[in-house]
C-alpha cells in the first residue's frame, strides 16, 4: 500500500514491509546517545533478510525506504506514518516485532520503553496483549 | 640518453653471430661462460653473452652487463674507464708482394691499451661502433638483475599492478564480484604480496569507488619508478596478460573484445604483437588444466608459445614473470617446462631442482612400467604446484574475512560522535551505516570467493587425482589383481567408473574402458589408492596381467 498523503517527500513509497522495519527501527535506534547503533542496525537487517528473502548483507527497498523515512522524520512523524500505513493485524505483528528487538538483550532500557508504550497507545493494542507477547518473548529468549 | 641496460640488449645483436641475450640465454651456455669468465657475483645482471667459441661451448667471448665487459682473455672493462675504442686495419705486403689486412680492436683503459686481435663469430667494426656508443652515449652505468620475477620485486610495484587490476575489475560494473575477487587473491598469492601490502590492498578493495580510484598512470608511473627500465616492456606485457585472465575467467568468456585493454593499450605501451602474445598465453595456460595434454603437447605448446614470444621481441619469461594464470608462481612454471628441457633462463636453481626431481621420479617410473602415467608427469607437477598456490590462498582469504569482520566491528559511532545533538547523530549514523553495509557486502563477496578458490582446488585436486589411474584401463590386469574372493570389492569399486568406448587407434575402431568423465574427487582418490595397493603399475602385474589375457585367448581357441 503506498502512503504518499502520509508522507511529504514524493520519493519514499513505505509498504507495509516497510512500515514494519521502520517500527523495529525506531526501537533499535531509540537512544541516540547509544555507542552501538551500527549494531542495531545489523539486527534490524536480519529481520529484513528473514522478512524479504534478501541476502544478509544486502537490503531490500523496504528497508532502504524505512532508513531513509527515519533519518528525515521525527519519532512523532515515523508514529503517525506507521500507524496510518498498517492494519489493525498488522499493527499486533509490528508489536510483537518491536518487543522482540527491544528485549534481545534480555533488558528493556528507558528510550525503547517509551517507544513501546508510545507505538501501543498509538496502536491502541490491549495491555492484556502487551503482557503476553512480552512473557512469551521473555521465554523465547531463555530458550534460545 | 636511455639506460644502458636496454640500450645493449638492444643492439648488442648487431656486433656478431652467438649472441644470446637475457633471459633466453641456454642455461648450459650461461654457466660455462659465468665459470670461465668469474661472473659468480654477478651473473644475475649478465645482458648478453657473445659464444666465441668454434662448438658453442661459450667458456670464451663475452659477457655484458649494464656496468662492464667481461672478455676471456683480456678480463674486465668497466665502461666508465674505458678511454676509448678504435677499430684499427693495418695493411702490410708480406714478401711475396700479398696484401694483407690486420684487422683489430684497440680499448685504451686506464692509460693501458688492450689490442682485441683474433675475435671468433665478431665483426670488429661493428663491435668498436657498438662500444663507442656505450662510452660516449651514457653516464650513468647500472646493472640491473635480469633473472627477478615480480614477486621478488618491491611491494609498492606490487601494489600498484594489482590496483590497474583491481580498477579493471571495479570501474565496468562498480562492484567486484566474487569470481574478480577470488582471481585477485590468487594473483596476490603468486606475487607474495607481504601482510602489510596485503592489508594494503584489502583497504583499497573495501574502500573503492569511482571518486578514489588510483589512476592508472600514477600506477604504471609507480611500476616504471619501482622496476628497472629492462624489466619494463616483460611487466606490462604481464600485466596484460593478467587482465586477459580475470576479464576471460570472471566473463566466461574467451573473447578478445576486451574493453579496459582496448581502451589503455596506450597506456601499457604495448604492440599489437605483444597484446597477442598475452592473449595466447593466458589460451595456452588455459589448454594445460582443461585439455587432456601429456608431456609431448605441453612442450609442443611451448615451444609454439616461445616462437611467438619471439617473434613479438619479447623472451617468453617476460609473459611468466608474474606466474601462470592458472595459479603456479613463476618458479613453478619454469620448473615445469624445465622438466621438458624448455629452459627460460629464470629461477635457473628451482628449475635445475624440477629437473632432478622428474629425473629421479621418472627413472623409478621406467623401472617399474608404468610409463603411461609417466607421460603426463610435467601436467601433475604443474597441477601439485597449482593446488598448492590455491590452498595458500584460501587460507589468506580467511585471514582476510577476519581482518573485514574485525573492521566491521570497529564502524561504531564514538564518544566525540554521540556528543552531538540528536540531529547530527543521525547524520552521522547515515554514513556509519552506509560503511557498515559496504563492508557487509565486501564480507558476503569474500566468502563467495573463498568458496570460488574452493571449488577451484577442489577441480585441481580432482584434475590431479584422474592422472593416477589408468586413462584406458586393462581389465585383464585388474581381473588378474582381483581374483581372489577378499580383492573382488576392489574391482567393483574400479569397474563402474569405466565405460566401453570406441576410439580410433592407429586408423582402426576399437572398443577400449575408458574412465567415465565427472567423477568426484572423493573417488578418484580412492581408485588411486586401489591401484597402488594392487600394484597395478608394478612391472610382474603387467606382465601377468599380459599372460593371462593371452590364456584367456587360448582358452577361447579350444572351448
Amino acid at each position: 500500500m503506498g502512503v504518499f498523503d502520509t508522507i511529504d517527500s514524493d520519493e519514499i513509497e513505505l509498504t507495509m514491509d516497510g512500515a514494519i522495519l521502520l517500527s523495529v527501527m525506531t526501537v533499535a535506534l531509540a537512544d541516540l546517545k547509544d555507542k552501538d547503533l551500527t549494531s542495531e542496525l545489523m539486527g534490524v537487517m536480519f529481520l529484513d533478510a528473514k522478512i524479504n528473502y534478501v541476502e544478509f548483507g544486502n537490503t531490500s527497498e523496504d528497508y532502504d525506504n524505512a532508513f531513509k523515512v527515519w533519518t528525515e522524520y521525527s519519532f512523532d512523524g515515523c508514529l503517525h506514518i506507521v500507524n496510518n500505513i498498517l492494519s489493525d493485524e498488522q499493527k499486533l505483528t509490528a508489536m510483537v516485532n518491536m518487543i522482540d528487538f527491544a528485549m534481545a538483550d534480555e533488558e528493556l532500557g528507558n528510550e525503547e520503553k517509551i517507544v513501546l508504550n508510545a507505538f501501543s497507545e498509538t496502536f491502541n493494542i490491549d495491555d492484556d496483549f502487551i503482557e503476553i507477547a512480552f512473557k512469551i518473548i521473555a521465554i523465547k529468549n531463555t530458550i534460545y | 640518453m636511455g639506460n644502458i641496460n636496454l640500450f645493449i640488449k638492444d643492439n648488442v645483436k648487431d656486433i656478431g653471430s652467438g649472441v644470446y641475450i637475457a633471459p633466453d640465454i641456454p642455461e648450459k651456455k650461461l654457466n660455462n661462460a659465468i665459470k670461465a669468465m668469474k661472473c659468480e657475483g654477478f651473473y644475475e645482471s649478465i645482458l648478453a653473452i657473445q659464444d666465441g667459441t668454434v662448438f658453442g661451448k661459450s667458456d670464451e667471448g663475452f659477457v655484458f652487463t649494464g656496468e662492464k665487459m667481461i672478455h676471456h682473455k683480456h678480463g674486465e672493462f668497466i665502461y666508465s674507464e674505458i678511454d676509448s675504442v678504435e677499430y684499427k686495419e693495418d695493411v702490410s705486403v708480406d714478401k711475396n708482394g700479398k696484401e694483407k689486412i690486420d684487422e683489430y680492436i684497440l680499448i685504451s683503459k686506464n692509460g693501458k691499451s688492450y689490442k682485441f686481435g683474433f675475435l671468433y663469430n665478431i665483426d670488429k667494426e661493428a663491435l668498436a661502433d657498438f662500444l663507442n656508443k656505450i662510452i660516449t652515449e651514457f653516464e650513468d652505468y647500472k646493472e640491473e638483475n635480469q633473472l627477478k620475477t615480480i614477486s621478488e620485486m618491491s611491494d609498492e610495484l606490487k601494489i600498484a599492478y594489482l590496483q590497474v587490476i583491481i580498477n579493471m575489475t571495479y570501474v565496468d560494473d562498480q562492484e567486484i564480484d566474487e569470481k574478480e575477487l577470488a582471481e585477485i587473491f590468487l594473483l596476490m598469492t603468486r606475487l607474495k604480496l607481504d601482510k602489510e601490502s596485503r592489508f594494503k590492498i584489502r583497504a583499497y578493495i573495501t574502500e573503492i569507488s569511482m571518486d578514489n580510484l588510483q589512476s592508472i598512470e600514477n600506477s604504471l608511473s609507480i611500476i616504471k619508478d619501482n622496476s628497472e627500465a629492462s624489466h619494463y616492456q616483460s611487466l606490462m606485457i604481464s600485466l596484460a596478460k593478467d587482465l586477459i585472465n580475470i576479464h576471460f575467467s570472471t566473463k566466461d568468456t574467451m573473447d578478445r573484445d576486451f574493453k579496459f585493454l582496448d581502451d589503455n593499450r596506450e597506456l601499457f605501451e604495448l604492440s599489437d604483437a605483444e597484446i597477442d602474445l598475452a592473449y595466447e598465453t593466458v589460451e595456452n595456460d588455459y589448454k594445460l588444466l582443461k585439455e587432456d595434454l601429456d608431456d609431448n603437447a605441453i612442450k609442443k605448446n611451448a615451444t609454439e608459445l616461445a616462437a611467438k614470444a619471439a617473434a613479438a621481441g619479447a623472451p617468453l619469461a617476460a609473459v611468466y614473470i608474474s606466474g601462470s594464470v592458472i595459479g603456479m608462481s613463476a618458479a613453478g612454471i619454469t620448473s615445469g617446462l624445465a622438466t621438458l628441457g624448455m629452459s627460460m633462463g629464470m629461477t635457473g636453481g628451482l628449475a635445475v631442482i624440477g629437473i632432478i626431481g622428474v629425473l629421479s621420479y621418472k627413472g623409478v617410473k621406467h623401472l617399474t612400467g608404468a610409463n603411461e602415467l609417466d607421460k603426463y608427469k610435467t601436467r601433475e607437477l604443474m597441477l601439485h604446484e597449482v593446488i598448492k598456490q590455491t590452498q595458500k590462498t584460501v587460507s589468506l582469504i580467511i585471514d582476510d574475512i577476519n581482518y573485514i569482520v574485525g573492521r566491521l566491528n570497529a564502524v561504531q559511532l564514538s564518544e566525540e560522535d554521540l556528543k552531538n545533538d540528536n540531529e547530527n547523530i543521525k547524520k552521522l549514523l547515515v554514513s556509519k551505516h552506509a560503511e557498515n553495509k559496504k563492508l557487509m557486502k565486501i564480507l558476503q563477496f569474500t566468502q563467495r570467493a573463498l568458496k570460488v578458490v574452493d571449488t577451484k582446488a577442489d577441480n585441481y585436486q580432482n584434475t590431479a587425482d584422474r592422472l593416477q589411474s589408468p586413462k584406458i584401463l586393462d581389465d585383464e590386469r585388474l581381473k588378474s589383481l582381483t581374483a581372489e574372493p577378499t580383492k573382488q570389492p576392489y574391482y567393483d569399486f574400479i569397474i563402474v567408473n569405466y565405460e566401453m568406448k570406441t576410439v580410433d587407434v592407429d586408423d582402426k575402431k576399437v572398443e577400449q574402458l575408458m574412465i567415465k568423465e565427472n567423477i568426484k574427487t572423493s573417488t578418484l582418490e580412492k581408485m588411486a589408492e586401489i591401484f597402488k595397493v594392487l600394484g597395478y603399475f608394478d612391472m610382474d602385474n603387467i606382465l601377468k596381467g599380459k599372460a593371462s589375457e593371452g590364456l584367456n585367448k587360448v582358452k577361447g581357441f579350444f572351448g
